[in-house]
């Protein structure tokens, strides 16, 4: 009877022991590659390419300087570049505002100025036929923030529709 | 009794086949990664395992390391998984820094097919990217 109790327990250990060995074994490698490529998407207005802001006259003893309508756009700067890389984002106005009617008239650009929020988003003032930065970042990424815009009032600005564009350029070495 | 015990022995020692992994092409390249598109998707991999029989096998796949650029820059090798079939044998996955990950287990020789994908992510610095994954074949 003792015998065969240890015979027993010496058969369950042998085969535990050969029931845990991965005896054969076969390697192969596998190189995967990718490439990245350089990248810059710029959106503004929720997801759009172009915008429009509208100052409306008040009267500047009130409104000494008028918000614009709408108060303020997205925008989202979006790269791919080095790890160390200035990403880069300007506004250059295309002129003045100017109006037609009821006579040619012109307001300097540069009343117009902004307010920024978000991560590297920086406040300014519009410049004729200049590159304002407006945004700065380092190295790829997703980067959302908002412009608020306002006109300075005065009483000196002649009557008129004025109008301009500026533009938006966002720049991933 | 003794005789018994002594029959184990040879079981234990006997020279069983061995099992082949065959992974083909050795090298594949995921599409350019541009705008807004979710994930990429490499060529599909071929794996052949040759087992006699009724042979039990596992495969198991380790990365190397992330993905890495000559620059130095990295993806996290978990941002890339993987599509296979057919199941049950072959199963879907994803890789795991330096853990071994299951990739299919089976009985007798089985040929599968593995699909990989890798994330995009706005975060990821411009660049070329490499990465060595180690299958392994194991057997009892």
């Amino acid at each position: 009877m003792k015998i065969s109790k240890i015979l027993i327990a010496f058969l369950a250990l042998s085969l535990v022991a050969a029931g845990t060995a991965w005896a054969a074994t076969d390697t192969n490698t596998l190189t995967i590659n990718a490439n990245v490529a350089n990248q810059a998407t710029l959106t503004i207005n929720s997801g759009s390419k172009t915008a429009t802001i509208l100052f409306v006259d008040s009267d500047p003893d009130i409104t000494p300087s008028i918000s614009s309508n709408p108060a303020s756009l997205n925008v989202v700067a979006k790269a791919k570049t080095g790890s160390a890389s200035n990403v880069t984002l300007t506004v250059t106005a295309n002129g003045d505002l100017i109006s037609t009617a009821p006579t040619a008239e012109t307001i300097a650009i540069s009343k117009v100025t902004w307010t920024a929020s978000g991560t590297g988003f920086s406040p300014g003032a519009m410049a004729k036929n200049t590159a304002v930065p407006c945004g700065s970042w380092t190295g790829s990424g997703k980067y959302t923030g908002t412009y608020s815009y306002f006109l300075a009032n005065s009483w000196d600005l002649p009557v008129g529709t004025f109008t301009q564009t500026a533009t938006y350029t966002l720049t991933a070495p | 009794m003794l005789m018994a015990v002594l029959g184990l022995a040879p079981r234990a020692s006997a020279q069983m086949p061995g099992v082949q992994l065959i992974v083909t092409p050795p090298n594949i390249s995921f599409p350019k990664i541009t705008g807004n598109m979710p994930v990429a998707a490499a060529p599909p991999l071929t794996v052949q395992v040759v087992a006699p029989g009724q042979r039990p096998w596992r495969l198991m796949v380790t990365a190397v390391g992330p993905l890495q650029s000559g620059e130095g820059a990295q993806i996290p090798n978990q941002q890339v998984s993987w599509q296979a079939g057919p199941s049950p044998a072959f199963v879907n996955g994803a890789l795991s820094s330096g853990q071994p990950q299951l990739v299919g287990r089976g009985q007798g020789s089985k040929v599968g097919v593995l699909r990989f994908f890798l994330k995009n992510r706005w975060g990821y610095a411009e660049g070329n990217y490499s990465l060595r994954l180690h299958f392994t074949l194991s057997s009892p």
